[in-house]
């Protein structure tokens, strides 16, 4: 589905990725660790296409298309997802008029005829059921004045709406409880399939427990320095990182 | 002799012969129009403006159409080159009104130049349980529509005022004064979109007793150059003065905003919120003033005003003016002007909705703040038809 290689990104001047290789097909679910500040957030930025970032050398293939050539609508448009770390608060903006204009515009790449009212609604009823929103969130202005794990939700909740082929979880369960966090990962665990692929980006391994990944990366300074399986996130739990960043040194 | 006095000499043949008419002329001869070093119009030079800009001898065109009218219940008074045109207008028969000789107004220059010529006077004598609507349809040089409201007390009235320009370089210069009596209701709406070569200066003025309340909404689009003065006297207690106002302009649109709020009693509350939004070449101004008298204890008063900036050639011009004689008030005031988030576009672009999209969707939702007290769904509908017609 999605190909990295050597990818390398900076921000102001400053190299953040180093050189990333990373290959993700469909059906599968990866978690991307590391300590604070070693890229993580910065990877999946890129990948969304914020424009703040410089890639600076590598390639992204993306149904063997290359994914660093195309806005961040058409990436969306083309089933890439990043649900943020910070969902950005919008007042003004009702999270239902927001997501009617998104799948619209999304339905318009493909080629497809909007949406009526009541189809959307439909889908909207649907969507709200299988991540356990509420209606009254999303009549309300865009994140505003929501909860951290309200915000979360809505993100997931917009993840249901666009089933997207790939999605990137960023930092989802930072500022999480124990109940908000087990919601959301219910509803990315019920999205899954074996045609759409995950990548959970986080700190934490607690998440994990409940979305299960297939593999595990640990990024640090900027460069994938470990891979393995679900083993590898307990390893970490256990050890912290500081282990990974006494090895880093002695390379 | 003043600088303006040339353009004042255009205008003589034109004044009425009725004593108010001639004093003010007087008077106005005497100050003269604003020149370039007058603080009040300081960043909208109208005098030379005018003087370079305006055909006065313009022929009279008839541009009325009756489309263009709103399709609303109600009382709608036609007025044409300043001066209400009875056959036009269709009223309905909960609405009162009388066309007297001009009388004395406030003693500015530009409402002097009113008094000068508007030949008569609409005077609205009553509230009204159906919405009034006012039209003017400008074609000629100068049009000085003059109208007076009069709310009794515990009567409300919801009108609304548009001007519709359909010649080139015509100036209209209209006043308007609303006399809001004890417990009593005025809503006011204007909806400003003029052509590109069509100037105006309009004063608003609102006289509201114990427990009145006045609300202003005014939304400008484009205009060569539009000059709004607003003032609101809380003259009794437990008044309220609300103010809501969006800009949003492009092209070489010069609109100046000058607000003027007096709290002169006990207990009254004012509250304003400006927006602007500016593209292009467009200049916006912004000059709120509270004045907060020795008498008038425990005021609440709020102004904000906050503006994006779309292009770097656009200019904004924000004044808050605080004057406080009482000691035990609430006033606050903020403005804010900047460009749009970009983070916020980035947000809204990963969720496979284009740049142009995005920052409409976020304009739209800046500007439909001021709406909120626009309580015609038409006029409403309008306003939001127009920002959209604006941001897409």
């Amino acid at each position: 589905m999605i190909s990295i290689k050597n990818l390398q990104a900076s921000i102001k001047d400053k190299k953040i990725l180093k050189g990333i290789d990373l290959e993700v097909k469909a059906g599968e679910v990866h978690a991307i660790m590391g300590p604070n500040g070693s890229g993580k957030s910065t990877l999946a930025s890129v990948l969304a296409g914020r424009e703040d970032y410089e890639v600076t050398g590598g390639s992204v293939e993306y149904f063997g298309e290359d994914l660093l050539d195309l806005d961040p609508e058409e990436r969306s448009q083309k089933g890439i997802f990043l649900a943020f770390q910070y969902p950005v608060e919008i007042p003004g903006v009702s999270t239902t008029n927001f997501m009617k204009t998104a799948i619209n515009k999304v339905r318009e790449s493909r080629g497809e005829k909007a949406l009526d009212a009541v189809n959307f609604l439909k889908l909207m009823k649907e969507k709200m059921k299988l991540v356990d929103i509420d209606q009254s969130l999303l009549s309300r202005s865009l994140n505003e004045g929501f909860s951290g794990g309200e915000k979360k939700r809505n993100e997931i909740f917009q993840m249901a709406m666009l089933e997207p082929k790939l999605a990137i979880l960023d930092e989802t369960d930072s500022g999480l409880d124990i109940d908000a966090l087990k919601i959301v990962a219910d509803g990315v665990n019920k999205l899954k399939s074996k045609d759409n692929a995950t990548v959970v980006v986080t700190h934490y391994q607690r998440l994990l427990n409940y979305i299960v990944p297939d593999f595990v990366h640990i990024l640090y300074k900027g460069k994938i320095v470990r891979s393995g399986d679900k083993n590898l996130a307990s390893e970490l739990e256990e050890k912290g990182y500081d282990w990974i960043k006494e090895e880093a040194a002695l390379v | 002799m003043i600088e303006e006095y040339n353009m004042l000499r255009s205008f003589e043949h034109l004044i009425n012969d009725n004593p108010s008419s001639k004093e003010a002329w007087k008077m106005l001869t005497e100050i003269g129009l604003p020149h370039k070093k007058s603080e009040a119009y300081k960043f909208t030079p109208i005098a030379p403006i005018l003087e370079k800009n305006i055909n006065w001898s313009l022929e009279p065109k008839n541009t009325f159409d009756e489309k263009q009218l709103y399709s609303v219940k109600g009382s709608h008074f036609v007025f044409v080159n300043g001066i209400l045109n009875e056959n036009l207008s269709r009223t309905q028969p909960d609405v009162s009104f009388i066309i007297e000789e001009v009388r004395e107004g406030r003693h500015d220059p530009f409402s002097l130049l009113n008094t000068s010529l508007a030949s008569n006077e609409l005077v609205i004598t009553s509230g009204t349980a159906s919405p009034i609507f006012i039209y003017h349809f400008n074609s000629t040089g100068i049009s000085s529509p003059r109208i007076r409201i009069k709310i009794k007390s515990g009567e409300s009235i919801q009108l609304v005022e548009k001007l519709l320009e359909t010649n080139k370089n015509t100036f209209t210069n209209s006043f308007i004064h609303f006399e809001v009596a004890e417990n009593a209701f005025a809503c006011h709406t204007k909806v400003q979109n003029y052509g590109n070569s069509n100037y105006s200066h309009e004063t608003v003025v609102a006289d509201v007793e114990n427990n009145g309340h006045f609300y202003n909404n005014t939304f400008s689009f484009e205009s060569a150059l539009t000059r709004n003065n607003l003032i609101i006297n809380l003259n009794g207690q437990n008044c309220e003065g609300h103010m809501y106002g969006l800009f949003l302009l492009d092209k070489k649109s010069h609109i100046d905003n000058n607000t003027t709020v007096d709290h002169l009693q006990p207990n009254s509350f004012s509250n304003e919120l400006y927006k602007g939004i500016l593209d292009e070449k467009s200049t916006g101004v912004f000059n709120g003033k509270i004045y907060v008298r020795q008498d008038a204890q425990k005021t609440n008063a709020f102004q904000s005003n906050n503006n994006i900036l779309l292009s770097k050639d656009a200019t904004l011009h924000t004044k808050p003016q605080l004057e406080i004689w009482a000691d035990d008030v609430k006033c606050s005031h903020g403005c804010t002007s900047g460009q749009l988030d970009e983070y916020a576009i980035f947000y809204l672009r990963t969720r496979g909705i284009d740049r142009n999209t995005a920052e409409a969707m976020l304009l739209h939702a800046f500007a439909k703040e001021t709406l909120e007290q626009v309580r015609l769904e038409t006029v409403k509908d309008e306003v939001l038809g127009l920002i959209d017609q604006k941001l897409l």
